[in-house]
């Protein structure tokens, strides 16, 4: 009874990583590509992401809904951009005093008087980078730390912040109308 | 008015909070959005089979984790469950015997009891000794104190004698005779109590420092003459196996 009782506590997590994996691992895959364009490097990134995402499958309730999918999406594709970065021996972001934003930078007010243009403005932040898009969305609609952040994008929490940062200030120029045509990195 | 630029900080953060939980929102929109057209291009991508490979071996590895992680914390719940059920029925067992007299004698003689020297005197036929019993029907004991051995055997009419001795020179007398033959025994003004031995009367006298012990079963009656204790006799007499 007790190794019964074991086995079925273990075939649910087992089979939802299964699941997950079953449903999404070309995309997986395919994320890792376009950014490396290298077979095994874009391997070993969905390995970590795996790794990765196994110590919060219990946050995933929904296997098929956008949510789960822009999820896997955002975290191989930064792990990816980390690969990416290091290969190229791009050092991470160097810290910079983090202004607050808050602090009478722009009225939030008047961001609700914008609001219908949340389309918009979601992807004129992911066309300025997709990284600011992705910890901006990662903080505030998943709802995680920025301990975990940092554990999920195979990070440093410092570069969690700054990019955090950049992210909201980047949000607040575009908000500003003061958006700049710059490419994605 | 520091108190007041608080509050009204905090309600800001909760409102830009808002709104980049809004912004989030149709930015996992755009990437669904995205993905969907890139449809065809993603379904048709090769995953390498070594990724396969990979993923079937670690989720065995976290099978065998997970599974070693739950039995390890459901044997740890199962042994304090029985440490407890252990403590309340030692806590009872103690109350009991503390509290009822006649467990706590029990227990009491339990414990005071040697049983040490009733188990290491097992001795087989003329292990210890040359002497040969030539009889053809008689009572032997089959637990003799340790060091002893038979010295002489001796028949006189139908009284059958077994003498015992150790290296102190003491001695045990085992004696038998059918019902009804009478036994000399000088038991004269010695101390009697009356005994049971294998469910029935017998009769243990002190007198000199000697101990006797007098019984007998359907066909044949018996007496112990020894300078050893009562309960060694009672012991002795409890053992006797027809030969």
């Amino acid at each position: 009874m007790l190794l019964f009782g074991i086995v079925i506590d273990d075939e649910v997590t087992r089979n939802k990583i299964e699941e997950i994996y079953r449903v999404y691992r070309n995309l997986l895959f395919y994320t890792a590509y376009c950014i490396l364009k290298d077979y095994h490097e874009a391997e070993d990134v969905v390995h970590t992401a795996i790794i990765k995402l196994c110590s919060h499958i219990d946050k995933i309730d929904d296997i098929e809904c956008n949510k789960t999918k822009a999820f896997l999406v955002i975290i191989v594709r930064n792990i990816a951009i980390n690969v990416y970065n290091k290969k190229r021996r791009l050092t991470d972001i160097h810290m910079e005093k983090l202004v607050d934003l808050n602090d009478n930078y722009i009225n939030p007010e008047e961001y609700m008087l914008k609001i219908e243009n949340a389309e918009w403005v979601a992807r004129k932040l992911a066309q300025i980078n997709s990284e600011y898009a992705d910890i901006l969305v990662l903080r505030y609609t998943y709802q995680f730390s920025i301990e975990e952040i940092a554990y999920l994008l195979n990070t440093t929490e410092g570069n969690v912040r700054v990019k955090l940062h950049r992210a909201r200030k980047a949000l607040h120029d575009i908000m500003k109308g003061e958006y700049y045509e710059q490419t994605a990195e | 008015m520091n108190r007041q630029q608080n509050r009204k900080n905090e309600k800001q953060n909760k409102l830009l909070s808002a709104f980049y939980d809004y912004i989030g929102e149709y930015h996992i929109d755009n990437i669904c959005a995205d993905m969907e057209s890139r449809k065809d291009a993603i379904d048709s991508t090769e995953v390498p089979q070594s990724l396969d490979a990979w993923f079937e071996q670690y989720v065995r590895g976290i099978r065998r984790k997970e599974f070693r992680r739950r039995f390890a914390g459901k044997v740890k719940i199962f042994s304090s469950r029985a440490a407890v059920v252990l403590v309340v029925l030692l806590f009872s067992f103690v109350t009991l015997s503390l509290s009822v007299d006649a467990i706590r004698t029990q227990i009491f003689n339990l414990l005071s009891t040697d049983f040490q020297k009733y188990s290491s005197v097992r001795i087989e036929d003329g292990q210890t000794s040359n002497v040969k019993i030539e009889w053809e029907y008689y009572y032997f004991p089959t637990y003799v104190p340790e060091g002893f051995y038979i010295e002489t055997v001796k028949g006189t009419g139908s009284v059958k004698t077994i003498w015992f001795v150790n290296g102190s020179n003491e001695h045990i007398v085992f004696a038998q005779a059918p019902n009804g033959v009478d036994f000399n025994l000088d038991i004269e003004d010695g101390t009697k109590k009356e005994v049971v031995i294998k469910d029935r009367k017998a009769v243990f006298v002190e007198k000199d420092k000697k101990n006797f012990l007098i019984w007998n079963n359907e066909e044949y009656s018996f007496s112990l003459i020894s300078t050893m204790d009562e309960e060694i006799l009672q012991f002795i007499a409890e053992s006797l196996e027809k030969k």
